[in-house]
Formats: C-alpha cells, sequence, structure tokens
C-alpha cells in the first residue's frame, strides 16, 4: 500500500448512522445461481480436452516442409522457365535434316564403336586421295572453312554433345550433302595408298577416337560419299600383308641356314608369294594370275590406272594378300620352284585337289601332262582329267 | 482449500478449475457486494441482477485474472463498470415513489425498544434517503469505502479516476452524509 493510500477516515456519525441500515444479504436463491454457475464453468474447464502440446510443433513444421517444398518448386520452375527462352531452337542443319530422313536400319549400321571406322575413312579417302586426309583431320582448315559455313545456331545453342561439334562436313564444292546416305559401290584401291596406309591409319584412329561422339553422325549422315563396304577388308588385308612379310623374312633366315627343307606349309606356300614377288616386283601389280587375290582386293588391284603408272604403284613391300578377307583358307598357288620337279608338282597337284582347287588342279595337272608327257598321270589324280 | 488463503490465491485455484476456491471467495464477498448494487441503485430486483452478472464475469474472466492487484479492487471495477452502464441507461436517482418504496421496504428490528427502535429507524431512513440524494461519482466511493474498506488509491483505480477525485468525492460524500443525519 502507498502512502498516496491514504484511507480517508469515515466520520463516526456517519459511520453510526450507516450501521444502522439492515444487513443485507443476497437470497440463497441468487447465491446457489451463482455458485451452480462457478462449478459449471470449472467442471466444463476440467472436462475440455487439454490441447494436444504436439500439434503447434507438428503444424508449424508441417508448414514450413509445404513452404520449402513449394518454394523450391517454384524456383526450380522459375528457373527453366527462365533458361528455356535462352534455348533457341537450332535451325536444321544440312546435316540433322539428313539425319532426320536415315531409315532406322541405317542408324544401326553405323558403325560407331567399329574399330574399322578409320578404314572406311581410309578407303574414302581412296576416292579423294589427295584432299580426303586433310578435310578428315579434325583440326585441319577445310573443316574450320566448312564449320563455318554451318549456321550459327549450331553453335551458340546449347545441342547435345554428339550434334553440337558439326563434323568435318565437306565443302559443297567438293561433295555436296545429299539427302541420303548413299552405299557406294568399292572403288578402286589405290595401291600407292598401301604404302601410306599405315600412316594413314594411326593418324586416323587418333582421329577417330577424338571424334568417336561425332563418328556414327559424321560416318553415316556427315559423308554421304564415304563408302561403307570395303573397310574391313582393307584392315584385314594390311594385316596379313605385314605377316606375309615377315613370314618372308623369317623363311630367308632359314633358306640362308639350310633349314628350308623343314619349312613348314604355310611358310613354303609365304616363300613362294615372296619370290614371286621378287620376280614380278618390276612388272605390273597383276603379276600375281593365278593368285586370285579376293574378291574384294582383286577388282582395284587388277586395273591399274596404266601399265607404266602401275609399277610405281606397287610399293617393295606389299606383297599380295595371301589370305582372303573372308577369313576362308587361302588359295594355294604352285610355284615355279613347285614344278621344277615332276614329283614335287604332282605332290602340289595333289594339294590344289585335297584343298578343293579342282580347277587349279587340273589346271597345274594338264600343264603337268603337257611338261611330261612320258610320265603317267597318277591314278588319283585322272579324275581330274575326266 | 484453506480459508485463510488470500483472494489472489482461491481466485487462482479457481483459474485452474477449484470451485471450492471460488466458493470461499464468494462467500467472504457476496454480502458486500451485494449491498453494494442494492444500495447503489433503485431497484433491488435489478441491483440482483447486476450482482449475478458481476460475479458471471468474475467466472468467465477467472483464467485472464492477473493477481497485480487486488481481488476486491478487480471485483469493485467489474460492479462499478456495470452499475455507471445501469446509470447511463437509467438517470434516474431514487426518489418520489420509488425512494419511499425503497424505505419502506427496510425491515425494523424487532427486539429493541419502541423509541430506540424509532430513533434508529429513523436514522436509517435518514441515511438510506442521503444515500440515495448523493451523487452517483459520491456514492460509489462512499460505498465502496465503508463496505469494503478501500482506501483512496484502489477507489480511485477501481472508479479509473485519479487519486484526488476520488478523496474530494469521498470527503464530499462525508459531508453530504452528516449534513443530512443532523437533526
Amino acid at each position: 500500500m502507498s502512502t498516496r493510500d491514504e484511507r480517508e477516515p469515515v466520520p463516526e456519525d456517519v459511520r453510526a448512522a450507516y450501521g444502522k441500515l439492515p444487513t443485507l444479504r443476497p437470497p440463497p436463491a441468487l447465491d446457489e445461481r451463482v455458485l451452480a454457475q462457478a462449478r459449471a464453468a470449472a467442471t466444463t474447464a476440467a472436462v475440455r480436452k487439454p490441447r494436444a502440446p504436439w500439434i503447434i510443433p507438428f503444424a508449424t513444421a508441417a508448414s514450413a516442409v509445404l513452404a520449402i517444398g513449394l518454394g523450391w518448386r517454384l524456383s526450380r520452375e522459375q528457373g527453366e522457365q527462365a533458361f528455356a527462352p535462352a534455348v533457341t531452337a537450332p535451325a536444321p542443319t544440312i546435316e540433322t535434316q539428313q539425319r532426320d530422313v536415315v531409315p532406322a536400319d541405317a542408324a544401326g549400321e553405323t558403325p560407331a564403336a567399329d574399330p574399322d571406322g578409320p578404314s572406311r575413312v581410309g578407303a574414302a579417302r581412296g576416292q579423294e586421295p589427295v584432299a580426303a586426309p586433310a578435310e578428315a583431320r579434325p583440326g585441319s582448315k577445310d573443316r574450320g572453312a566448312a564449320s563455318d559455313d554451318a549456321p550459327t545456331a549450331t553453335q551458340s545453342a546449347p545441342v547435345p554433345d554428339r550434334i553440337a561439334p558439326t563434323p568435318a562436313q565437306p565443302p559443297p564444292a567438293a561433295a555436296p550433302a545429299k539427302p541420303a546416305p548413299i552405299v557406294h559401290p568399292p572403288e578402286p584401291f589405290p595401291q600407292a595408298e598401301v604404302a601410306t596406309e599405315s600412316a594413314a591409319m594411326s593418324d586416323l584412329e587418333d582421329e577417330r577416337k577424338a571424334q568417336d561422339a561425332t563418328a556414327p553422325v559424321q560416318a553415316d549422315f556427315g559423308r554421304s560419299d564415304a563408302p561403307a563396304a570395303p573397310a574391313p577388308q582393307a584392315a584385314v588385308a594390311e594385316r596379313q600383308r605385314e605377316s606375309a612379310g615377315r613370314e618372308n623374312a623369317q623363311f630367308d633366315k632359314r633358306e640362308a641356314s639350310g633349314l628350308a627343307g623343314a619349312r613348314t606349309e604355310p611358310e613354303s606356300r609365304v616363300r613362294d608369294q615372296a619370290r614371286a614377288a621378287g620376280k614380278t616386283r618390276d612388272a605390273p601389280a597383276t603379276r600375281v594370275a593365278s593368285e586370285a587375290p579376293p574378291a574384294d582386293l582383286a577388282a582395284p588391284r587388277a586395273q591399274p590406272a596404266s601399265p607404266a603408272a602401275a609399277p610405281a604403284r606397287v610399293p617393295a613391300a606389299a606383297t599380295p594378300a595371301p589370305f582372303p578377307s573372308d577369313g576362308a583358307p587361302s588359295r594355294l598357288v604352285l610355284s615355279d620352284l613347285d614344278r621344277k620337279e615332276p614329283e614335287r608338282w604332282l605332290a602340289g597337284v595333289r594339294r590344289l585337289f585335297e584343298r578343293g582347287q579342282r580347277d587349279d588342279a587340273r589346271r597345274e595337272l594338264r600343264d603337268w601332262s603337257a611338261r611330261h608327257p612320258a610320265l603317267r598321270v597318277p591314278d588319283d589324280l585322272k579324275p581330274l582329267l575326266e | 482449500m484453506p480459508e485463510t488463503d488470500s483472494d489472489e490465491t482461491l481466485m487462482a485455484a479457481y483459474a485452474r478449475g477449484d470451485s471450492r476456491a471460488f466458493e470461499t471467495l464468494y462467500r467472504r464477498h457476496n454480502g458486500m457486494l451485494y449491498r453494494y448494487f442494492v444500495r447503489g441503485m433503485k431497484d433491488r430486483a435489478q441491483a440482483e441482477e447486476l450482482y449475478q452478472e458481476c460475479w458471471s464475469r468474475v467466472i468467465v474472466a477467472r483464467e485472464r485474472y492477473r493477481p497485480d492487484a487486488k481481488f476486491t479492487t478487480y471485483l469493485m471495477q467489474i460492479a462499478h463498470n456495470l452499475l455507471i452502464d445501469h446509470y447511463r441507461r437509467d438517470r434516474h436517482t431514487l426518489g418520489g415513489e420509488a425512494g419511499q418504496h425503497a424505505l419502506d421496504a427496510l425491515s425494523a428490528p424487532d427486539s429493541e425498544a419502541p423509541e430506540r427502535v424509532l430513533s434508529d429507524f429513523e436514522q436509517a431512513r435518514r441515511m438510506e434517503r442521503a444515500l440515495q440524494e448523493l451523487p452517483d461519482d459520491q456514492r460509489e466511493a462512499f460505498l465502496m469505502r465503508v463496505e469494503t474498506e478501500m482506501g483512496v488509491e484502489e477507489i480511485a483505480a477501481a472508479t479509473g479516476v485519479g487519486h484526488e477525485t476520488a478523496k474530494s468525492r469521498l470527503r464530499y460524500a462525508f459531508a453530504k452524509l452528516r449534513a443530512s443525519l443532523r437533526p
């Protein structure tokens, strides 16, 4: 109680007179009504379920989660919408148009992971011996020019990686783009290209790895002039030529050391081929008329541009491939050494006959009979003459 | 609930649901409040109505009660507001037939001598009439003072006026009553 809360004293006469007033009390009924109301209020408060203590934190957490999720989604959508106008649809280049018209089976034949891809490019280079290598290299000037000629939309627009780098599109003047990939028949395989094929192959291998993503598109669509067929055969022929060179070197060593008689049959064959090549080294490339090279390789090699130019195009190490590209057993060819002795010649004929080269065996047997008229044709070989 | 607990403690207990605490609290203040309304109004029925309404407000507002002030001050503040509203609705003061009817309603003590009874009855009648003739604010201040033994500051807080105003009202009320009681 503050000092100011002074109790103003009630005068005694006033207090006495007021005390003479009857002492009023509320009626019991009124008291009961008030008390009943108070009890009812207290009972209602006790019966009323207390508010769940977790409801407020739960509701707050749920609201926060919803708000965050909604905000995140809205921001994401806004981000996409903000990014979308910047992406202008790239103008369809000739290349993409070609890609659209490519049938599904042609796309399936795309040698994306084919290790012979470079060979195909090499074969394509055979069609354009001079311009093709520079054109095929990724950093070449021609290609850069071709890329510059491409629409700018393909360079600025975020195009997928496999599409964005415009592959080595041939200059319009050199090879105009065609609407669909055309599979050319095997072109003549220039012999001069064989000597540089290994080096070019290594370069192209690197190039192919660098352009691995774009190789399918480039090989099938971008380079509509790229021949499709002879690439694997060229690679196999290259390997065969290298193998034959090694075998010739081994044979020469053995022959020099007097082990020629112990040579195996392939060695003999290779040696004969090497000798034949040595004899015909100065001859045109058609010197192995009886070798019957693989069908896919024989045609180009049997058609030199000119007889005079042919020797220059046959490299010294370019031993004809003894094996066909299809993996079948090579055709056995008898050499002059085999024909030197009658028995040996007949043995060769028998080998031809046993290998199924009946025509060759028959021809060799007729030659043998003509060369040795006094000798009798063995009985086992008589069916060849029938 | 012990009878010795303060009004504030009882009110807090009732706010937690203890109805017996409210009953104790009610028994302490029911007469005072009842007299405050009956003597502050001309109509007993209306006084009882306001009396019940005052307790109802206490019951409803039990959870909002804060023991910052005395419960008596809190209770009389509610009663004052009800009475002010009643005054505003009916500016009539006790007088005429209503005043006479109120005086007639006073019960006379029957165990005293007739002279004494007459004197006491006369004093009470004068007191009742003088009380009804007081202005509302002075009568209200006087009733608070004599019925609840509230100080000036508490009266000022309950009636919402300044300290000096409450004190002045009390002094004016005392003076008028003393003048009315003189023979």
